[in-house]
């Protein structure tokens, strides 16, 4: 985690789950490390890893099963919704950067067409 | 009730006021910074909380009671100076540990300490400073203690040893007990705490969650401690 990046702990925790998600280091139905394990993998408090933990699975991301642990879901419409609000997002932020400094949104689409080789 | 509990806890030295009449609970479970600059009265608070010292007014609650030899045994100490002789060794330091803590645990110690590849045979005086640090910190931290108070404990390591020392507290974090670090090292450690107390010149200034500072200020705890103290 980075102390520098002044959003909650928590929410930096959640997008940095929600990447690992979906960059398939935890695949769909895979086994989540403990909460401990995870705060020192993330190098941070482990009441602060549960109340992400608590959020995602509130999203139904994860889910807890009693006696074994955390897995990710395999229901792929859950992790098409989080890829689509993660790149919707990125794709806010992208354009609200190239606002900032003096380029519009089509100049901004014209770019990435580009640099996307079309 | 709170783990701990300071009432109006006020310290004097002669003129120096070093505590000024502080007022706050830590309760169970939480990692907590206690930040401040040098002479903000960190180190002073710690040492009443652990019966080094003894308050001019005001009082320390350790669930629910003074400090005294049931508080001692309740309270792991790690301080900011060692109190470790340089000519024992490691292993000497463990037994010397094993006999005075009944709640330490040697074989996670030993674990640990082997862990880190250090020869229990060594004396102090051949450690680095931060192995050293680490040696201590493994000891405190095999207590099964209700609270931890850490002063400075990453002051003047390196990096890696930072990484250790944070790792081991959060490997040993338990609901039942708090961890009360010391330090003015903010960036270093704010994503492990819990709660954010800071001292300046004896008191409190703010005492919040970590999460809190950071929703309510949109800044990080680094960058509002310094904004505090700035100079």
């Amino acid at each position: 985690m980075n102390a520098a990046d002044s959003r909650p702990v928590y929410v930096q925790l959640i997008d940095k789950i929600y990447t690992m998600v979906l960059s398939g280091q935890y695949p769909p139905g895979a086994k989540l490390p403990t909460v401990r394990e995870l705060a020192e993998l993330m190098q941070a408090n482990p009441n602060t890893v549960q109340r992400a933990l608590f959020y995602l699975e509130d999203r139904g991301l994860i889910y807890t099963q009693r006696t074994t642990g955390k897995f990710i879901t395999d229901d792929p419409a859950v992790i098409e919704n989080a890829r689509e609000a993660m790149a919707s997002q990125y794709t806010g932020e992208y354009l609200q950067k190239m606002a900032q400094i003096g380029v519009d949104a089509a100049s901004a689409i014209k770019m990435l067409n580009e640099k996307g080789g079309n | 009730m709170a783990l701990i509990e300071y009432r109006n806890l006020t310290k004097r030295y002669g003129a120096i006021t070093a505590l000024a009449g502080i007022d706050l609970d830590i309760p169970a479970g939480r990692i907590v910074g206690l930040l401040g600059p040098n002479g903000s009265g960190k180190t002073t608070l710690i040492k009443l909380t652990a019966g080094l010292l003894t308050p001019t007014a005001g009082k320390v609650y350790i669930n629910g009671r003074e400090p005294g030899p049931e508080s001692k045994a309740e309270i792991a100490y790690l301080p900011e100076r060692s109190y470790m002789s340089e000519w024992m060794s490691v292993q000497a330091f463990v037994d010397y540990f094993a006999d005075f803590y009944r709640d330490f645990d040697r074989v996670k110690a030993t674990e640990m300490l082997t862990r880190l590849g250090i020869d229990i045979k060594r004396t102090l005086k051949t450690l680095s400073k931060g192995t050293k640090e680490k040696v201590q910190l493994v000891l405190v931290m095999s207590r099964a203690a209700k609270a931890y108070f850490l002063d400075e404990p990453i002051a003047g390591v390196d990096p890696a040893a930072r990484d250790y020392i944070l790792n081991t507290i959060i490997r040993n974090y338990s609901e039942n007990a708090s961890v009360i670090i010391s330090t003015h090292l903010i960036y270093d450690i704010e994503n492990v705490l819990d709660d954010a107390v800071f001292l300046k010149d004896g008191q409190i200034v703010l005492a919040d969650s970590a999460d809190n500072i950071r929703e309510n200020t949109g800044k990080s705890v680094d960058m509002l401690f310094r904004e505090v103290f700035r100079c």
